[in-house]
């Protein structure tokens, strides 16, 4: 892509590399925090060096991820195996079987059929677009527990149309990175409107249940999140395109020759749905059941198909002489980006297993200084931050649910606060993890597209988690007052 | 730790029985079922000696003397006291059926409402060639404790101090186990001017359970070639890359 660096961009590629260089030597250097173990010192200064070098690239993403794992392995944080196991995650079989999956809809032309019915409804209107996709996540997410799953079966319609758009992984543009980033953000927020919108969510239900003895009804969950969530995600979605993410106007109409009326006579072109595309609609079918019908899956078969292995399932039939309808080539698999989310995910899990990622919970809830007769909307403000910005150094919903719920319950009872007061609204923004492509499955799913950058995610994510969290201390003070949430 | 008690203790444990009727118990062994709170502060030295620290809460204890747990092969320079107050009680080594106990005596009653202190020395408790280093200079060890009494002990912590330049790299094992689901682990570790402490705390400690940390841990870091090699390493690619900061369109 042809792309001129502004001076900030080269002095940050600059300082970048020698920059997480000095920050591995001062982390690891440094006596031993209080709290922490060296093997957890040792994982926070190795993720500091590659959070450092992913945002300035000064090596490409994929480089800094193995020189990550080699630094986990050479400095004893985890064994090799574990290491080099992350190469074997289920989020890793994920992405293959994403990019397997994608294939089979854009080789059958099905993915370019049904994107050239959305991009000529909205095509006139890139902007337009993107709020489709919002609407699209957000019913979505009502009725798809597993966010990845809803990645991956909007992944094809996303590259599609993001293609129409002139953005591909060899020559992105800002419309892809508007819509790759925009799509999610609505994927992994709108998640968090609904109680079986991810097991966070779920676990989360369960703690307040237990802890709290107060049980969070479905309705009053969707209620009192999704006007914040929507309110969030409006304000991406105009804020994106408009100043973070400029388009050009040549970037917000489509790039085929001839314009919509090329793209009305493709369609027309295309004429009736083919035997291949059926096959191709029936393999996603399956798949798209096996993700709708989770809960189910015990009692019928008498174990659970995870979206993981459904995924892989419709791989196999796609894959399958005969019956199939791609071959393996014809996948375009990108490694070098699944190595970088091996990578990135070998130091997420140091610092989960070693406990630094909880030690940096609770080393911010000590900084703050709460103590016993403090005012409930300063706590409530200092516990939103925290909930919210904690996903950074997560890659994990649930850890952090298990970390951050307890701890908020049991810091309301010791200040004499009511526990759901603090805990529901926390709740609530578990699911925003929308700031690095480690965070979350879809997030990587996404990244793995090559559409955007780790420092465009980190930017845009940060403004829009800014945003949803003003937008919840403002509901704090208007609509869980009026709904009974916070009694104060 | 590294004594392992031999299984074949339970099937003396009515032999012990009676030792603890004649030792510990009074007319009622029911009332004294339960001891209430027991620490075991254990303090390395670099020279693999530990000095030990055993505090119990003997609330509602009757009885006239008391037997406590001893997981270590080999001690010496056991004293006792009373916490409130300060009065030094006789102490030894009981052995009954091959079991070593901790012997504290006192009068009948004495001990209620008090804490008893006991305090002695394991000369070997660290076998430094047993504990490593292995990969990355890590040494790795087990502190242990196993409730040897027909005592139900409330609330147990153990608190580990690690030798002096030493510091905690990594719990690999407990008992309780911390898992996914727990919200805190049963462990603590922090690192304090007197050096690295672990801690662990069960509930509900029964006769013949036990309770476990193993760890991993190393010699604190002062690495200044390492220092001087990454401030090298800084100024090369601050020369070489100079030219990232030339103004260009790239590819």
């Amino acid at each position: 892509m042809e792309k001129k660096q502004t001076r900030a961009d080269r002095w940050v590629k600059y300082l970048g590399f020698p920059g997480g260089i000095l920050a591995f030597l001062v982390l690891y250097l440094i006596p031993t925090p209080a709290g922490l173990t060296a093997a957890g010192q040792t994982a926070l200064a190795a993720f500091s060096l590659a959070f450092l070098w992913w945002v300035s690239e000064p090596v490409p993403n994929y480089v800094t991820s193995l020189f990550l794992m080699i630094l986990l392995v050479f400095f004893g944080v985890r064994p090799e195996e574990e290491v080099l196991g992350a190469l074997g995650l289920g989020v890793i079989w994920l992405n293959i079987a994403a990019f397997v999956l994608s294939s089979v809809l854009i080789k059958t032309n099905l993915a370019r059929r049904l994107s050239l019915m959305i991009a000529i409804r909205f095509g006139h209107n890139a902007r337009l677009m993107l709020l489709a996709f919002l609407a699209l996540q957000f019913v979505l997410s009502s009725l798809i527990p597993s966010s990845a799953a809803r990645t991956v079966m909007t992944l094809p319609i996303m590259m599609t149309i993001a293609s129409i758009y002139g953005s591909t992984a060899e020559r992105p543009n800002r419309f892809g990175k508007n819509m790759f980033l925009f799509n999610m953000q609505a994927i992994d927020m709108s998640s968090s409107v609904f109680v079986t919108g991810s097991s966070a969510n779920v676990l989360a239900t369960g703690l307040i249940i237990a802890m709290a003895n107060y049980r969070v009804y479905y309705s009053e969950r969707f209620f009192a999140c999704a006007p914040v969530v929507l309110a969030t995600l409006l304000i991406s979605w105009y804020i994106g395109p408009k100043f973070l993410f400029k388009m050009k106007p040549v970037e917000m109409k489509p790039q085929v020759e001839g314009g919509l009326e090329s793209m009305r006579s493709e369609a027309k072109g295309m004429g009736k749905v083919s035997f291949q595309e059926k096959k191709g609609a029936l393999i996603f079918a399956i798949v798209l059941f096996l993700w709708m019908t989770d809960r189910f899956h015990m009692q019928w078969f008498g174990f659970e198909i995870s979206p993981v292995s459904a995924a892989i399932l419709g791989s196999i039939i796609a894959l399958c002489p005969k019956i199939g309808l791609i071959q393996w080539k014809e996948a375009e698999i990108p490694w070098h980006l699944l190595i970088f989310s091996a990578g990135a995910y070998a130091g997420g899990l140091a610092l989960e297993t070693t406990g630094a990622a909880r030690w940096m919970v609770s080393i911010m809830l000590d900084a703050f200084g709460i103590k016993p007769g403090i005012n409930f909307w300063v706590v409530y403000i200092i516990v939103m931050v925290i909930s919210a910005y904690t996903h950074i150094v997560f890659t994990s919903k649930t850890l952090r649910t298990i970390i951050l719920i307890p701890i908020i319950i049991a810091l309301a009872k010791k200040l004499g606060f009511d526990p759901v007061s603090l805990a529901l609204p926390a709740a609530f923004v578990i699911d925003w993890v929308i700031s690095l492509p480690i965070n979350a499955k879809p997030n990587l799913i996404l990244y793995s597209t090559g559409q955007f950058s780790v420092l465009d995610n980190l930017k845009y994510g940060l403004i829009v988690t800014t945003i949803g969290v003003i937008l919840l201390i403002i509901a704090g003070f208007t609509l869980y007052r009026l709904m009974g949430i916070i009694p104060y | 730790m590294r004594n392992h008690i031999s299984k074949a203790y339970f099937f003396n444990f009515s032999c012990l029985l009676i030792f603890f009727m004649l030792t510990a118990y009074s007319e009622n062994a029911e009332a004294h079922a339960h001891i209430s709170f027991y620490e075991e502060k254990i303090t390395i030295h670099r020279n693999g000696s530990a000095d030990i620290i055993t505090v119990v809460d003997l609330s509602g204890y009757a009885g006239g003397g008391i037997a406590l747990p001893l997981n270590y092969i080999w001690v010496e320079k056991i004293s006792a006291r009373f916490r409130e107050n300060n009065v030094y009680l006789n102490a030894g080594i009981a052995n009954v059926n091959g079991i070593d106990y901790l012997q504290v005596s006192f009068d009948k009653g004495q001990g209620n409402n008090k804490h008893l202190i006991v305090t002695y020395r394991d000369p070997a408790y660290l076998l430094w060639k047993k504990a490593g280093p292995g990969e990355h200079g890590v040494y790795s060890y087990k502190s242990e404790f196993q409730n040897t009494i027909p005592f139900v002990i409330d609330e147990f912590e153990m608190e580990v101090v690690l030798p002096e330049g030493f510091t905690i790299h990594k719990i690999t094992k407990s008992k309780p186990e911390f898992t996914k689901k727990d919200p805190a682990p049963p462990f603590l570790y922090t690192n304090a001017k007197d050096g690295s402490h672990l801690m662990i705390r069960a509930l509900k400690l029964g006769f013949g359970k036990s309770t476990s940390l193993e760890y991993t841990f190393i010699q604190k870091k002062t690495s200044f070639p390492l220092l001087i090699g990454g401030l090298i390493l800084m100024g090369l690619l601050l020369f070489f890359f100079k030219d990232v900061l030339k103004e260009r369109n790239h590819e």
